[in-house]
């Protein structure tokens, strides 16, 4: 059989919270106003069945057309700690978008959940699950930061103007300065274009000063959609970086024949 | 900085065969004959370096159809194509919704790659995005020998029919267990599965949640949602869980649904496994 690493001499386990249950689980609503963080989180478990060194994370918007943040908090009712920053989506109502956080959440833990919303009121289906046993070998679990994610500024991530023509289009800053080191990246893309052009699209994201960006992913490709407001998915996993604290990080997109515009939100693993 | 182990030394973690095309997918179409294998096309002639495994991105520009795709390497840049990946779905999702496919198994370098599906309305396009992965978390596990897929259906290029309201019963896992396969046949070390829609053009919005069992549960209530605007079933994460699955296991699956319509608490589920 496959040698793992040693955080996977466990066999892989995956456990709904809750696993049984309603099969909806636990919608949570956001703030009646428009990019304000709701007042307090929605609980999705009391006391968390088993251990786990990862949360899988599952959003599916009640409506199309609006950004949404989730956070994940671990704690008691009004001392959440934040686990997962503002993960974010958009894109058709019902379609589940994907985030794996490498953390270690004890058994007995306290999950809930808070939604910021570009638009009040908006609700998000929110799928949780604790993974026994590291998925994809990433060395330690670690903290998140959302880069250049500020939903209570309207910041759902940053809008990418496409371009069309390969590779020489300019690269936009999403985050000024590193908040920390950071040792993995993950990315989402998304829209609330309501007409997003049908053509394949190709991220790229590159570190360093203005005009001097050096590319650290190159590429990755998805697809924008004529069939509702998606753009994407992105790939639910981690890669691997080192980016130092107060480096610049930025992005391009290409699009195959038309100029879109494509939100691109970041999250690093420090 | 946290320290990566040697294997994740170069830095480079994921790159496009070809990044000097925008938008650059190869469209593979399915055989004018619904349910019927296509021709190979190649996604890469002559890898440039060996990679550790290698991602998939692919969407079809039609709706409410389901393909299964078979991925070949020829390690020496002929056209004697090994599957190493086998009937990989894309169920009926909304037209253009990306899926990923993680495929943990090493190519050298001077390997031609193709791939090739059917799909249950004839001359379907897939698009296909072909990510050599060099190093990192997504390399691991690094030296699977073959993707094999449990509970494919070829006969309509979907996958094993799950109902998740048996007998109209909502928010309750069934007592059936829906069997993927009876005796896995090689020595399993991880798992993946992917859904879909049974090419339901108008779900009502749901939640499933899903067990699948071998000797023990691995997936205890994996869920996903439906969804009213498209045929829109999940999709679920490329995601393998490390397993032990001696050959000679069996792997079942059971389900709930929020929803009972009889067509719309239907859906698909293929697993698929890692072979050492």
């Amino acid at each position: 059989m496959a040698e793992w690493g040693s955080l996977l001499y466990w066999p892989g386990h995956l456990e709904g919270v809750p696993t049984t249950g309603n099969a909806e689980q636990t919608v949570v609503t956001s703030s009646a106003s428009a990019n304000t963080r709701a007042a307090s989180y929605t609980q999705l478990s009391s006391s968390t069945a088993v251990y786990s060194q990862g949360l899988l994370l599952g959003c599916a918007p009640g409506t199309s057309n609006v950004h949404y943040a989730v956070e994940i908090g671990v704690g008691a009712a009004g001392s959440e700690v934040n686990v997962i920053q503002d993960f974010c989506g958009a894109g058709n109502s019902r379609q589940t978008q994907w985030m794996y956080m490498p953390v270690i959440i004890p058994a007995g833990s306290r999950l809930a959940g808070r939604v910021t919303a570009s638009s009040g009121s908006t609700s998000v289906v929110v799928y949780t699950h604790l993974v026994d046993a590291g998925v994809m070998g990433l060395p330690a679990p670690g903290r998140m930061y959302a880069l250049g994610v500020t939903p209570t500024s309207g910041v759902y991530g940053t809008d990418v103007t496409t371009s069309v023509t390969s590779h020489n289009a300019t690269w936009t800053q999403v985050v000024a300065s590193c908040p920390a080191d950071i040792r993995a990246l993950t990315f989402q893309m998304h829209t609330t274009n309501t007409a997003p052009a049908s053509q394949g699209l190709q991220l790229q994201v590159a570190v360093g000063a203005a005009a001097s960006e050096v590319v650290i992913v190159d590429s990755v490709n998805f697809t924008g959609g004529g069939g509702g407001d998606q753009v994407g998915n992105g790939p639910t996993g981690w890669f691997p970086c080192q980016v130092p604290a107060g480096t610049r990080v930025a992005a391009r997109v290409e699009g195959s024949s038309t100029a879109d515009v494509v939100t691109v939100a970041f999250h690093g693993l420090g | 900085m946290a320290e990566w182990g040697a294997e994740y030394s170069h830095g480079g973690l994921l790159q496009n065969i070809d990044p000097s095309q925008v938008g650059n997918f190869k469209q593979v179409t399915s055989s004018a004959t619904a349910n019927t294998l296509g021709s190979w096309v190649d996604l890469t002639t002559n890898l440039a370096r060996s990679c550790q495994g290698f991602l998939v991105s692919y969407a079809s520009s039609s709706s409410n159809v389901s393909c299964l795709m078979d991925i070949g390497v020829d390690t020496s840049g002929g056209t004697s194509y090994t599957v190493v990946a086998e009937r990989v779905a894309w169920f009926g999702h909304q037209l253009r919704t990306t899926e990923w496919f993680y495929v943990p198994i090493a190519v050298p370098a001077g390997s031609r790659v193709a791939a090739r599906h059917q799909c249950s309305t004839g001359s379907t396009d897939l698009r296909l995005c072909f990510h050599p992965v060099y190093a990192g978390p997504w390399s691991r596990p690094a030296v699977g020998s073959k993707v094999v897929a449990f509970g494919a259906s070829t006969a309509d290029s979907g996958g094993t029919q799950v109902d998740g309201a048996v007998g109209g019963v909502a928010n309750t896992y069934s007592g059936t267990q829906w069997t993927l396969s009876a005796s896995t046949g090689y020595d399993i070390c991880a798992v993946c599965v992917k859904v879909g829609g049974i090419v339901n053009t108008a779900p009502a919005n749901g939640s499933f949640a899903f067990r699948i069992s071998s000797s023990q549960v691995i997936h205890n209530g994996f869920r996903f949602a439906s969804g009213s605007t498209g045929d829109n079933y999940g999709p679920l994460p490329s995601m393998w869980l490390p397993m032990t699955l001696p050959a000679g296991s069996a792997l079942t699956v059971n389900a709930m649904s929020s929803v009972i319509d009889a067509t719309d608490r239907l859906f698909d589920l293929v697993a698929y496994g890692l072979v050492k």
